[in-house]
């Protein structure tokens, strides 16, 4: 390894350093689920309920009213 | 080979970097917007109901719990899912987050629990719901 590398890396670690605690900062500080994320979740609790409602109506068709 | 350690001792914070070293990043991350965690508690909710009609219905299966307590929680479940799809599907829509608070403290004021003594684990079962029900509650009825 030459010195002008060794100058070279020095010269550009900070930079790089910094650049990348700001990427991680942006993200850290927008901890907000994306729209796509928001959406996955929004069907997940759509399908639980779908599941609930499903049991529902197979243990009134087990029990119907009199 | 003094020159040799001191290019290793230059270059190896740049090789961590490169590594993705958690080191670089200390800050704990903030807490999560009520709006994440009113989503959150809204999937919570929703498992929520859904262990206690299974609850209910395995309970009643097999003879601990009757039939008249089984169909109020039932009947509660089919009411309490409607709430909590319509909670979730207004966090998914294009509203601002004021707009999603009113609408969802309007859903909230139609929540009930159903009394049901015959049997504790039921109970408890049922009581979860309700304390994520006042979670949801006290996120969206911050300023």
């Amino acid at each position: 390894m030459t010195p002008a590398i060794i100058q070279l890396i020095i010269a550009l670690e900070p930079a790089a350093v910094s650049l990348i605690k700001d990427i991680a900062s942006l993200f850290k500080a927008h901890p907000q689920l994306t729209p796509d994320m928001i959406m996955a979740l929004v069907n997940t609790i759509h399908a639980t309920n779908a599941d609930t409602l499903a049991t529902i109506a197979a243990w009134e068709a087990a029990h119907p009213t009199a | 080979m003094r020159t040799l350690w001191l290019a290793i001792a230059l270059t190896s914070p740049v090789a961590l970097v490169s590594c993705g070293n958690p080191a670089t990043v200390t800050t704990p991350a903030p807490p999560n917007s009520a709006q994440t965690q009113t989503l959150n508690a809204t999937k919570a909710l929703a498992d929520a109901i859904n262990g206690a009609v299974k609850a209910a219905v395995n309970l009643n299966a097999q003879g601990i719990v009757s039939e008249g307590d089984t169909r109020t929680v039932v009947n509660w479940g089919k009411s309490a899912t409607v709430l909590d799809d319509q909670i979730a599907t207004e966090l998914g829509s294009a509203d601002t987050w004021t707009v999603q608070k009113q609408k969802i403290v309007a859903s909230l004021s139609g929540f009930k629990l159903p009394v049901v003594t015959s049997n504790t684990a039921l109970q408890a079962a049922l009581q979860q719901a309700l304390t994520l029900v006042q979670q949801i509650q006290s996120q969206v009825t911050q300023p």
